[in-house]
């Protein structure tokens, strides 16, 4: 028994290093070809939800055969015109139009299935994804990308308690810093006397620094409700993004401003 | 096809949709069954590798849901060697707390009401199939 725990403390130790050890070379190349190998299964898997089953006779059989070949091209038919809405409106959104922007689909997700926090997109480092870079659906702030692997990208979703981004509102100016608290965004540290109204939209104020590439104008929510108190100097409110990210399979990576 | 590698084959599966689809863990669960119920050095390397390739698939930290099964494994050890049990019974709450601290860590769903009927379904089904043969194989 002794001996058990002995063996399960080093593996502990060994996989700590390896932790530690995540940026060197073959720790990375073990990550690139595990990303590439799975990137057409887990792609199919998002897409394809039902399945054809059961025994049946010949005919049935052959039927339902071609069946399932034609939901599979209805599949791809789908995807391709959501693929090509997606381009055609992100493109003619007027104000993303000056912007690199570098299309990306998402294979997956973290968090609960109707809320997701995070989302995995299939562009990496070698496409040219850095950590901080906004992702963008039209001309709304999706998330900032956190986790640049090689050929996939971890996005905090603007929900994600991670997220923050520097606001402003488009009626009055009012600043203030978005947050996300899971099932929604708030707008935080608004100055007392700034004036916030209910409906009023929240843009970015635009962050170009070394750790993040956000431009200003993108729309973060509608103020779905606001929270004042006469003794504290800040106000907060709360904030809706008019995206449902669990209905979004193309996004946009801001690559260059 | 055996338990055990029907096991192994279910959390290959489970990799893929864990992934993707299904915001439950579900390689994390499996893999601790299965150590659980065989524990061998096989099925520890096993769930080692499998966890580093789910790191890899949900872009974290490659090694750091490796590092949550050697816990659990070595918290199975800790209780198996302290508390003599081997009933069934016992493993369904020890893999509900396990996992759903796990899912809080992890950032999966955590519907408290999700994990108790998964797991209220899955007893229902590990004792109407397994009666009293799902116990830990003696002498470990």
């Amino acid at each position: 028994m002794q001996k058990k725990y002995i063996a399960i403390a080093v593996v502990f130790v060994l996989i700590l290093l390896i932790i530690f050890a995540n940026n060197f070379l073959p720790i990375k190349l073990f990550g690139a070809g595990i990303q590439k190998i799975f990137e057409a299964p887990r792609i199919a898997i998002y897409n394809i939800k039902t399945q054809v089953s059961g025994n049946d006779s010949k005919q049935v059989e052959q039927l339902k055969s071609e069946n399932a070949a034609l939901v599979k091209k209805l599949v791809d038919y789908e995807k391709t015109k959501l693929d090509n809405d997606a381009l055609r409106s992100q493109f003619e959104t007027t104000q993303t139009q000056n912007y690199s922007l570098l299309p990306a689909h998402i294979m997956g997700f973290a968090g609960s299935f109707t809320n997701p926090s995070s989302i995995v997109i299939d562009k990496g480092v070698s496409d040219g994804v850095k950590k901080g870079m906004a992702v963008i659906f039209q001309n709304n702030l999706i998330g900032i990308v956190d986790q640049p692997s090689d050929f996939y990208s971890k996005v905090n979703l603007s929900v994600n308690q991670k997220f923050s981004v520097i606001a402003q509102t488009s009626e009055n100016n009012s600043l203030g810093i978005t947050r996300g608290q899971d099932d929604f965004i708030l707008l935080d540290r608004v100055p007392i006397d700034n004036k916030l109204s209910k409906g009023e939209m929240v843009l970015t104020k635009g962050e170009t620094d070394s750790q993040k590439l956000v431009p200003s104008g993108l729309v973060i929510g509608k103020i779905s409700g606001i929270s004042k108190s006469e003794n504290l100097p800040f106000q907060t409110a709360k904030i809706e993004s008019p995206v449902n990210f669990t209905k979004l399979s193309t996004v946009f990576v801001i690559t260059k401003l | 096809m055996s338990l055990k590698s029907f096991l192994f084959l279910a959390i290959f599966i489970a990799l893929f949709f864990e992934s993707s689809l299904i915001s439950l863990p579900l390689v994390f669960i499996l893999c601790l069954l299965l150590y659980i119920i065989y524990p061998d050095t096989s099925v520890v390397i096993f769930a080692l590798f499998m966890c580093m390739i789910l790191d890899v698939l949900r872009v974290g930290p490659i090694g750091l849901s490796s590092l949550a099964i050697i816990i659990a494994i070595g918290l199975v050890e800790l209780i198996r060697s302290s508390m003599e049990f081997r009933d069934y019974k016992l493993i369904i709450p020890f893999l509900f707390i396990a996992s759903y601290l796990y899912a809080n860590l992890f950032v999966y769903s955590v519907n408290f009401l999700t994990y108790f009927v998964l797991f209220g379904v899955a007893s229902l089904i590990v004792y109407y199939f397994s009666g009293s043969k799902l116990l830990w194989r003696k002498g470990m």
